[in-house]
């Protein structure tokens, strides 16, 4: 009862034009960067800081959250239309999206995407009105242990993705473990594997990798075909329809769950819980044979589940303080601008404040909505730009995008090298999604490991013997052994129909 | 000769081998850390040791496999050959030009050269989409979202 009438007060504050119109620009200012790749919300968020101080509280800190959900929307849009994920998260975006496209349903995927990225972004804020320090407290029973069977969980279950590829995609998940190797050793600082380089004493970033990957790879495989149009002779449609939202809601709403619950984990990463999220919805899925063919259930699954985890995100940002990522860091960084300290102190001292934010999540997410939507159709024209004319538009913003992140040139020619893996890896039918989860998750998996292995003075069984890990290391097991199932399946049909051939 | 799947499949087990031996062999000139249960070197030695034993998998199983391994890999003719390696120019010389020129001039000239060359459009449609792009990144990039990115000569008109 008592956050039903705390949320009451917080709308009739969050909906003063004043407040309105900064939570409209921080929307905005979100889809933007999300759809622009390589810009995150991140970089978004510090740079419009300067223009929050001269804000009251509320405003600054509803505009700085909008453009952190906001991205989450805008991530899509290239993945979908033009194959380039900006982020780690929108991987599998692009691998279900991109297919979709190529069918003349890039407007419904989008549209799909804006409707779940709503409804599981809305559902993880009820999960934050109502369940915020009960949640949260949970969340931090997460130690080191719990950390590493997570991202070991998490690269399995991609690695079990890759079907009948099976050893083809632990071979990707290598490479990008290996990649991620390159510089300086996260806990001691040591150089490894940079080979007298000083260039590579800064490490790889994972987000040229992705760039190159997908987006420098395309430009390639269409330059070798000479494509003309990439939807030739396709019809082309611009809206979903009610079939596509009756066949994916059920998905949102799994994915939202299993998005926010994730995302209450400090430094759990988007990237992690969309890949979990498209294995659950492979698993669950009526036609899982769709799945790296363009399946719109996938992509309803993975925008739900990762705008739930940006909500999810803010449970132990408002309750503790804590950040579960380097946008939230940011924004911890505006709260304490304004001499606040998020916290169970925030939540006494300043109820408010903290309830008109948390109001301004729900109308953020339905101005997101109602500026998505209208622009499906605008956005899917996209794709009938002949490809002559958007292949060096996808390049040029792509390559910006890579450069932006930390200004360095080497980080361009890190996307071009990896351009040109992704167009062998491609024609070699290597799974890319293991080689990028891989990469993003390698730092955290192995600075855990080493945290969990000084803890346990070196004894593995750590992580057998606390419950949360445990548990994930079963499943991590379940995954393989059903990974390695499905080839046995596939392989034993094969050879039936090797006999009945002859 | 790397026509089909089974030659392309040894030939990349041996080479992701080569390259976990070179990452492993690599890993055993990392220096001492700052303490700790384990040295930093041993999970690059680890990751290079399952690459070895990967890619030698995928090789010896390419190798003696008997159904299934003479699927054909759908590699370009030699005109895609050719596409491709212009392509990989053209993207080659557009980083290599922007550390120098910036990413203005850059696109200019990299922008109409590859719509000129893929899709053979008029100068008209090609200069005009080239001006659109630079137009955008001094716009959105550079004044919008104060990205500090290399403009070359064009810094001296301030």
């Amino acid at each position: 009862m008592e956050a039903w009438s705390s949320l009451l007060d917080g709308f009739s504050a969050a909906i003063s034009p004043y407040n309105l119109l900064f939570a409209l620009i921080g929307c905005i200012a979100g889809t933007l960067v999300g759809v622009l790749p390589g810009l995150g919300p991140t970089a978004a968020i510090a740079m419009l800081l300067p223009l929050a101080t001269l804000l009251d509280p509320a405003p600054a800190i509803i505009m700085m959250a909008a453009i952190y959900y906001g991205a989450m929307y805008g991530g899509s849009t290239t993945s979908i239309l033009v194959n380039i994920p900006g982020e780690a998260s929108s991987v599998p975006t692009a691998m279900e999206g991109y297919q979709l496209t190529l069918q003349g349903r890039g407007g419904p995927a989008l549209g799909i995407s804006a409707i779940a990225s709503f409804v599981a972004g809305t559902l993880g804020v009820v999960g934050l009105t109502f369940f915020a320090p009960v949640l949260a407290r949970a969340a931090l029973a997460f130690g080191p242990p719990e950390y590493f069977a997570l991202t070991f969980l998490g690269i399995s279950l991609v690695v079990s993705l890759s079907g009948r590829s099976l050893g083809k995609g632990l071979l990707s998940a290598l490479l990008g473990l290996l990649t991620a190797m390159i510089g300086l050793d996260p806990l001691s600082g040591v150089a490894r594997l940079t080979f007298g380089s000083y260039q590579l004493m800064a490490g790889i970033d994972f987000v040229p990798i992705i760039m190159g990957l997908f987006a420098i790879s395309e430009i390639l495989v269409n330059a070798e075909k000479k494509t003309k149009m990439l939807l030739e002779g396709k019809n082309i449609e611009w809206l979903p329809t009610w079939q596509d939202i009756k066949d994916t809601w059920a998905a949102t709403f799994r994915s939202g769950f299993l998005g926010f619950f994730f995302g209450l984990i400090p430094g759990c990463s988007p990237a992690v819980t969309s890949f979990m999220a498209y294995d659950m919805e492979k698993r669950f899925s009526k036609h899982p044979e769709k799945f790296g063919k363009g399946a719109m259930d996938a992509v309803a699954a993975v925008e739900g589940s990762n705008n739930a985890t940006a909500s999810g995100g803010f449970v132990p940002l408002l309750a503790f303080g804590i950040p579960s990522g380097p946008a939230l860091a940011v924004l911890l960084g505006g709260f304490i601008m304004y001499g606040l300290q998020p916290g169970p102190r925030l939540m006494q001292e300043q109820p408010q404040l903290l309830w008109t934010i948390i109001a301004s999540m729900y109308i953020g997410n339905v101005i997101l909505l109602i500026l998505n939507l209208p622009l499906v159709g605008l956005w899917a024209r996209m794709a009938l730009i002949p490809f002559p004319i958007l292949g060096p538009f996808i390049t040029v913003f792509t390559l910006i995008g890579a450069f932006s992140l930390r200004y360095s040139f080497f980080d361009l020619w890190i996307a071009l090298l990896f351009g040109v893996v992704g167009y062998f890896m491609r024609k070699l039918e290597f799974p890319v999604a293991p080689l990028v989860l891989a990469t993003v998750l390698a730092s955290m998996m192995e600075t855990s490991f080493m945290q969990s292995i000084t803890m346990s003075r070196g004894s593995l069984l750590i992580f057998f013997t606390r419950p949360i890990s445990a548990a994930f290391m079963v499943l991590t097991i379940l995954s393989v052994a059903s990974g390695m199932l499905l080839i046995r399946k596939a392989k034993a049909k094969n050879i039936e129909l090797d006999e009945s051939d002859s | 000769m790397l026509s089909t799947r089974r030659s392309t499949d040894i030939a990349t087990g041996v080479f992701l081998a080569i390259l976990g031996l070179t990452a492993a062999v690599g890993s055993t000139g990392i220096g001492e850390g700052a303490g700790g249960q384990l040295h930093p070197r041993t999970f690059p030695m680890m990751i290079g040791g399952l690459m070895v034993i990967g890619g030698a998998s995928l090789a010896i199983r390419a190798a003696v496999a008997k159904s299934g391994s003479d699927k054909k890999i759908a590699w370009p003719d030699r005109s895609g050959w050719k596409l491709l390696s212009i392509a990989m120019a053209g993207l080659t010389v557009y980083v290599a030009i922007s550390q120098t020129l910036g990413f203005i001039i850059s696109s200019l000239i990299f922008v109409p050269w590859f719509i000129r060359y893929f899709g053979r459009y008029s100068h008209m449609m090609a200069w005009s989409c080239a001006v659109g792009i630079a137009a955008f990144i001094y716009l959105v990039f550079i004044r919008l979202l104060q990205l500090t990115l290399p403009i070359g000569p064009l810094s001296i008109l301030g």
